[in-house]
């Protein structure tokens, strides 16, 4: 399962659903759905993202059971 | 997703399927219909009795009714969110959500689940059909009872995804 620094980074940038939704192009469900875990996103979008927080992908992102390992 | 009415459209469908299937039960089992060709042409006539006359009109004018509702509820949608509009007149299904690709993906698990219930429920329709000398109006029964499960699965399938991440439609 795909995990997620998503809420955190927003928050950090204090962006709310819908700028940060509006800044990749999505609808504010999406990220909404995302910062849940309940959906994962193609590459396309997580490097969007990753671009709008400013940070690298593997710092948004990562698989379950790794953070202990890689991060 | 309050208001997008987008989502509550296959309930929409739902309840004019139960119409029409009010209507096909009284013509089908309560009515005599007699097809007529003359010289001033070909026309129809449809007989029935005092209760199932009212019953009739009742769902046809419900039916008038329940359409005219639904077409200013369409209006007032496609008012308020111009760039997702319902079209009326298309042969793409107006509940498909694709607005992103997470909606992409809704859209898609919810019609894979009505897909897999068309290729149970067709071929056990066509069988029952075949299987025995039933009225004709309950094969369409079976046709309209088939559709109103496929608009049921469809939504149900959307309304479990957004209240399991705890966000009502």
């Amino acid at each position: 399962m795909l995990k997620n620094r998503l809420k955190e980074l927003r928050a950090r940038h204090s962006f709310t659903q819908i700028e940060l939704a509006k800044k990749v192009g999505v609808t504010r469900q999406t990220i909404g759905f995302i910062e849940k875990g309940e959906f994962s996103p193609s590459v396309t979008l997580a490097l969007k993202l990753a671009k709008a927080l400013e940070v690298d992908l593997n710092e948004l992102f990562w698989l379950e059971g790794e953070e202990e390992h890689e991060r | 997703m309050k208001g997008d009415m987008r989502f509550t459209l296959p309930l929409w469908q739902m309840g004019s399927i139960f119409i029409l299937l009010v209507l096909t039960l009284v013509i089908g089992f309560s009515s005599e219909t007699t097809f007529v060709t003359s010289e001033d042409g070909y026309y129809f006539e449809m007989n029935m009795g005092h209760i199932s006359g009212i019953i009739f009109s009742s769902a046809l004018l419900i039916l008038v009714v329940y359409i005219v509702m639904m077409s200013v509820n369409i209006y007032r949608h496609n008012k308020r969110y111009p760039t997702r509009k319902i079209k009326t007149f298309t042969f793409k299904p107006q509940e498909y959500i694709e607005d992103d690709e997470f909606f992409d993906e809704i859209t898609k698990r919810a019609t894979k689940k009505v897909y897999s219930y068309y290729s149970f429920v067709l071929p056990l329709l066509v069988g029952v059909a075949l299987g025995g000398m039933w009225h004709r109006t309950i094969i369409l029964v079976g046709i309209l009872l088939v559709a109103l499960g496929q608009y049921w699965i469809y939504y149900s399938t959307i309304r479990k995804m957004f209240k399991d991440a705890g966000e009502e439609e």
